[in-house]
């Protein structure tokens, strides 16, 4: 066998347990990145193949108002001079009635053509066309289990009696069930005058599908409908462009999982760092031995080089193999997260890149450690200094070393990230976030040294956490970093489920009633017979801030909020019962003969959107005219929650006699949600009804879905994190079992030193875990306070919980290491002389 | 000869080389009386150190009897054997042997504290004032030279004021200024603590003050 194969086995076999960390980092990693890789090309083939079938046509025309005049000619001339085919659908949330039951649905009102792409799968085998014919409706199987109906019975929609002809099992555009109002009920477009639930004022969206005939460009045709379009309210985009609900959702949860295998592989480069460190330390005095029979530095450090590459190619390759292996279990693992027949294998571009990343990475981390060979002399054999000396401590070389490889990661993960802003803000995020806990890490140990309990046990177990080349600054900073990062997303999820899903504030109301005609409002309050509080509301655009148009985003990135959306714009002449002003001295100001000026209020949040005080000048559209007044008051709001509240907040005079409808907020015991909607259903068919507690039990469900995808590639970061430990605790395994022996000779029980052991790691993991919940809640707080606006709730009892279990975790790690036991003291201590 | 402290009867060490088995010591006898100094020398691989563990308690023999006193400790399970190492042994090795992570006055400390003395830190501090180490009490091992950490670890030794001191080589690592100081101490300390000395040693300046050198030549006695 060729001589340096050879030396490069014969040092793997030495060093066999650092090398398996490192194996296993390498695995860890890599396998998390062709899971994520794999997973996102089935999303891209799901969403991206067929983009036309998920969108419905070419191009897509989409407003909450009737199109415009211009807007219809333009694409009528589309279809008459172009031969471009048209279909026209209407999106809403109504309530389908049975006799005395209602529920909630999604409605789709569609055109004879629908769908002009992709497919609409009824159950009775039949195309949509032939099944839908005016005076029927398609409609999903829960709906028909919720209002205990069957195929050709007849069912309600606003006032519109329409037989169910067959039932929706999928439709191209819904490739998977997200979040919905309601179940999804199909009706056509010749009963829509019937059903009259498309009134002034409804919440609508409109949409006309074009399908372009083959040689016409859908860009350019969109940007044609784009000169004509009205200002803000009308969207023309292409398949290629849309961004579906669909979409939108796998673009931010593929975001997500790629963020969580980033995660997971610099904290396996960490891992894969201290286990090269663990190895050549072991290493040590035969790289002494090796020196000083005359191998020069290049050899040595192109063997070890090697040796890590040999170790990072089998760790790449079993990655691969388990990867592939895990793939096909995904669907049951991860249930209605993609439909399975969209799961795919594992792939072989997936495969690769993952694995070529992977293997860059563990080489790149692997560097630092390698460079500190130079630092090794053959001194050392002569010293006869213990493997744990400092020969590995200085580290001149290391900065210049690690500057450029740091900087090769950056490149590496930006790269991964496909976008360097995002790229950067990873990466100082995991970089501030890993400074912050190293320096909690840092300032626990600092003060672990300095202090001297009376117990003996806990003195020893402060005192070897300071154990030369201990690592325990590495272990607590990345355990604390992935803990923190777990922990984190678990609080901001049960706080968003604590807002939206799992319970109101008492007085909160929980059903909330859209759509109610200016001239009905007196006929809804009689018949409900609840007292309730009806909100005016007008949609309106806010065009500019001191005379500095409105422009919308157009970097193609998500937004939060935007200022160039339309807004639901309302008046009052009082603060709504949960707020308060924040700037200005009441809701409004009077002049000196006791008149309201036009003016107007403005709530925090939007205020912060567009960096608004008080005295700017907003300029409105309200129904295309203009209107400008000043801010006089800042509002707040004192909790967050499912009560309403405007933006912008005007006097009565001006906008009372503007069209306007309103939305009631109502309070009512859960047992009588269902014979409101009902009586509603009945008597005023075209509103509509919103249980926020089914809603939020919908929300809940599809979350639950998802979240455990991302949960499961967030808790790798953990494994990481024990990688690491584990690593940490081989590179003191001669430190650890030179003590044991010293103990011994002194006198010590086994179990007394198991003891030592096992308190300094239950330490470790206990002060880890401390500084991921200290990192955690604010950052969750300040996330839940100021990014979403919600009520914080810091779930002590789980951060505990979590304090508990990782120090338990970590306190166990020590125990495979069964130091003391079995342990001959005569040998040990003979080893130990002649090292 | 004074009263007899350490009893060793027919003592006999085997080790496992690859697959063959080779003696260390075989059919071993001699007694050491309270306060004796005994040197055990020999060439390297004569068993002096083996002997030395066997002495301790550190290793078992194959066969044969070791008494301290009336104790056999050849019969003691290892929690009794702990107990017998803490209370009666002292320990110094050539390589100290000191927890890196413990400073001087801890490394002292160590098995007082171990032993339960609530006089364990006093104790420590004596000590170490003893042999001109109070300054350096907070020193860790890597901060002091070799001399120095002999001294701590003859401290460590002493702390609990066994009966015996097994020393192996306890100058062996030292320069020849501070292995003189060492030994010295070593012997001085002997006398105030009347304390029995067994020592391992190659060399003949150090055998030449013990008060008996039990010579080893391929696991026998030679003298």
């Amino acid at each position: 066998m060729n001589r340096r194969i050879s030396f490069i086995l014969r040092e793997l076999r030495a060093s066999g347990r650092q090398a398996l960390v490192l194996f296993c980092c390498v695995v860890l990693a890599v396998a998390s990145l062709a899971l994520v890789n794999s997973f996102q090309t089935d999303v891209a083939k799901l969403l991206r193949g067929d983009a036309r079938a998920l969108h419905g046509g070419d191009l897509l025309i989409d407003s909450h108002y009737p199109f415009s005049a211009a807007l219809e000619r333009a694409v009528t001339a589309l279809t008459t001079a172009k031969g471009a085919r048209l279909c026209r659908l209407w999106h809403l949330n109504s309530l389908i009635r049975k006799d005395d039951r209602s529920v909630l649905c999604q409605l789709k009102v569609v055109e004879a053509d629908y769908p002009l792409y992709g497919e609409v799968r009824l159950q009775s085998g039949r195309t949509l066309a032939a099944a839908l014919r005016p005076g029927s409706v398609i409609v999903a199987p829960e709906l028909l289990s919720r209002l205990n109906l069957r195929l050709g019975d007849r069912v309600r929609l606003g006032e519109a009696d329409l037989e169910i002809a067959d039932v929706l099992l999928g439709e191209s555009s819904r490739p998977v069930e997200l979040f919905r109002m309601g179940p999804p009920v199909i009706a056509a477009a010749a009963d829509l005058a019937a059903m009259n639930l498309v009134r002034e004022g409804s919440r609508v969206q409109y949409e006309i599908a074009v399908a372009l005939p083959p040689g016409l460009d859908p860009e350019h045709e969109a940007e044609v409908l784009r000169t004509v379009v009205a200002g803000g309210s009308e969207r023309v985009e292409t398949a290629a462009t849309a961004r579906s609900g669909v979409k939108r959702f796998f673009d931010n949860l593929l975001f997500f999982l790629s963020l969580a295998a980033l995660a997971t592989l610099l904290l396996s480069g960490i891992g894969v760092h201290s286990s090269t460190t663990a190895l050549l330390r072991e290493r040590q005095i035969s790289i002494a031995i090796c020196k000083a029979l005359g191998a020069d530095l290049a050899f040595l450090f192109g063997h070890y080089l090697g040796l890590i590459a040999l170790v990072a190619v089998a760790g790449c390759l079993t990655a691969t193999l388990m990867a592939a292996l895990a793939k096909p279990g995904f669907g049951l693992l991860f249930p209605g997260v993609l439909p399975t027949e969209h799961l795919g294998s594992l792939g072989s571009v997936a495969a690769a890149s993952a694995a070529a990343f992977g293997f860059a990475a563990a080489l790149l981390f692997a560097l630092g450690p390698l460079a500190s060979i130079a630092e090794i002399k053959p001194m050392l054999l002569l010293r006869r200094q213990t493997p744990d000396g400092a020969a590995l401590q200085r580290t001149l070389g290391k900065a210049l070393v690690m500057a450029p490889v740091a900087l090769l990661v950056a490149i590496l993960v930006i790269g991964r990230m496909e976008d360097t802003r995002t790229g950067l803000y990873f990466l100082c995020g995991m970089t501030a976030l890993s400074a912050v806990a190293f320096a909690f890490a840092d300032l626990f140990l600092r003060l672990a040294a300095r202090l001297s309990p009376r117990s003996l046990t806990l003195r020893l177990a402060l005192r070897g956490l300071s154990r030369p080349g201990n690592a325990s600054r590495s272990v607590m900073t990345t355990l604390a970093t992935a803990l923190a990062l777990l922990f984190t997303m678990f609080l901001l999820r049960h706080n968003l489920e604590g807002n939206y899903i799992a319970s109101f504030p008492p007085d909160a109301p929980n059903v909330f009633v859209l759509n109610i005609q200016k001239d009905e409002c007196e006929r809804f309050q009689k018949l409900i017979t609840i007292p309730c509080r009806l909100y005016p509301v007008i949609r309106g655009r806010l065009k500019a801030i001191n005379g500095k148009a409105v422009v919308a985003r157009n970097d193609g990135k998500p937004a939060m909020d935007t200022l160039a959306r339309e807004f639901n714009l309302t008046y009052n002449d009082s603060l709504l019962p949960d707020e308060h002003i924040i700037a200005g001295k009441a809701l409004f100001k009077h002049n000196a003969s006791g008149q309201t000026p036009l003016q107007v209020s403005i709530l925090d949040t939007v205020r912060d959107l567009g960096d608004m005080k008080i005295g700017d000048i907003l300029t409105f559209s309200i129904h295309g005219l203009p209107l400008t007044a000043p801010v006089t008051s800042i509002r707040a709001r004192d909790h967050s929650g499912p009560s309403p509240f405007f933006y912008f907040v005007l006097p009565p005079q001006y906008l009372r006699d503007a069209p306007w409808n309103a939305f009631a907020a109502i309070k009512l015991p859960p047992a009588q949600v269902a014979a409101l909607q009902n009586l509603l259903a009945s008597e005023m068919p075209h509103l509509s009804v919103l249980n926020l507690g089914e809603l939020a039990a919908e929300m809940g469900r599809v979350t639950a879905k998802f979240v455990r995808l991302v949960n499961f590639f967030a808790a790798l970061s953990i494994v990481a994190g024990i990688l690491i430990l584990w690593g940490s605790l081989l590179a003191t395994r001669l430190s650890r079992l030179a003590e044991a022996v010293y103990y011994r000779v002194m006198g010590a029980s086994k179990w007394f030193i198991l003891r030592i052991f096992l308190v300094e790691n239950l330490i470790l993991g206990l002060a880890s875990a401390l500084v991921a919940v200290l990192i955690a809640q604010p950052a969750a707080w300040l996330v839940c306070r100021h990014g979403l606006n919600l009520s914080y709730q810091p779930f002590w009892s789980a951060s505990l919980t979590l304090i508990a279990l990782t120090a338990l975790l970590v306190g166990l790690a020590v125990l495979p290491g069964r130091f003391g036991a079995r342990l001959n003291i005569a040998n040990s201590l003979k080893e130990q002389s002649e090292e | 000869m004074p009263k007899p402290l350490l009893r060793v009867e027919e003592l006999n060490k085997t080790y496992l080389l690859g697959k063959q088995r080779v003696a260390v010591l075989r059919d071993i006898s001699f007694t050491v009386g309270q306060g004796e100094f005994v040197a055990i020398t020999g060439a390297s691989g004569s068993g002096k150190s083996t002997l030395l563990a066997l002495l301790g308690g550190l290793d078992q023999a194959d066969s044969g009897r070791i008494f301290l006193g009336q104790e056999e400790i050849s019969k003691l399970n290892e929690k009794r054997l702990a107990v017998l190492r803490n209370r009666r042994i002292g320990f110094v090795f050539q390589s100290f042997h000191l927890a890196p992570s413990l400073n001087a006055f801890e490394n002292v400390a160590f098995p007082a504290e171990l032993a339960g003395d609530r006089e364990a830190a006093a104790k420590a501090e004596r000590l170490l004032r003893r042999v001109d180490l109070w300054p350096r009490y907070g020193n860790f091992p890597s901060q002091l030279s070799g001399g120095e950490r002999q001294r701590v670890a003859i401290c460590r030794a002493l702390i609990n004021t066994p009966s015996l001191i097994l020393a192996d080589e306890p100058t062996g690592n030292l320069d020849s200024a501070a292995a003189a100081l060492v030994l010295d101490l070593l012997l001085q300390i002997k006398d105030e603590y009347g304390v029995t000395l067994v020592m391992v040693t190659h060399s003949p300046e150090v055998a030449a003050r013990a008060g008996r050198v039990i010579r080893l030549s391929d696991g026998r006695i030679a003298a």
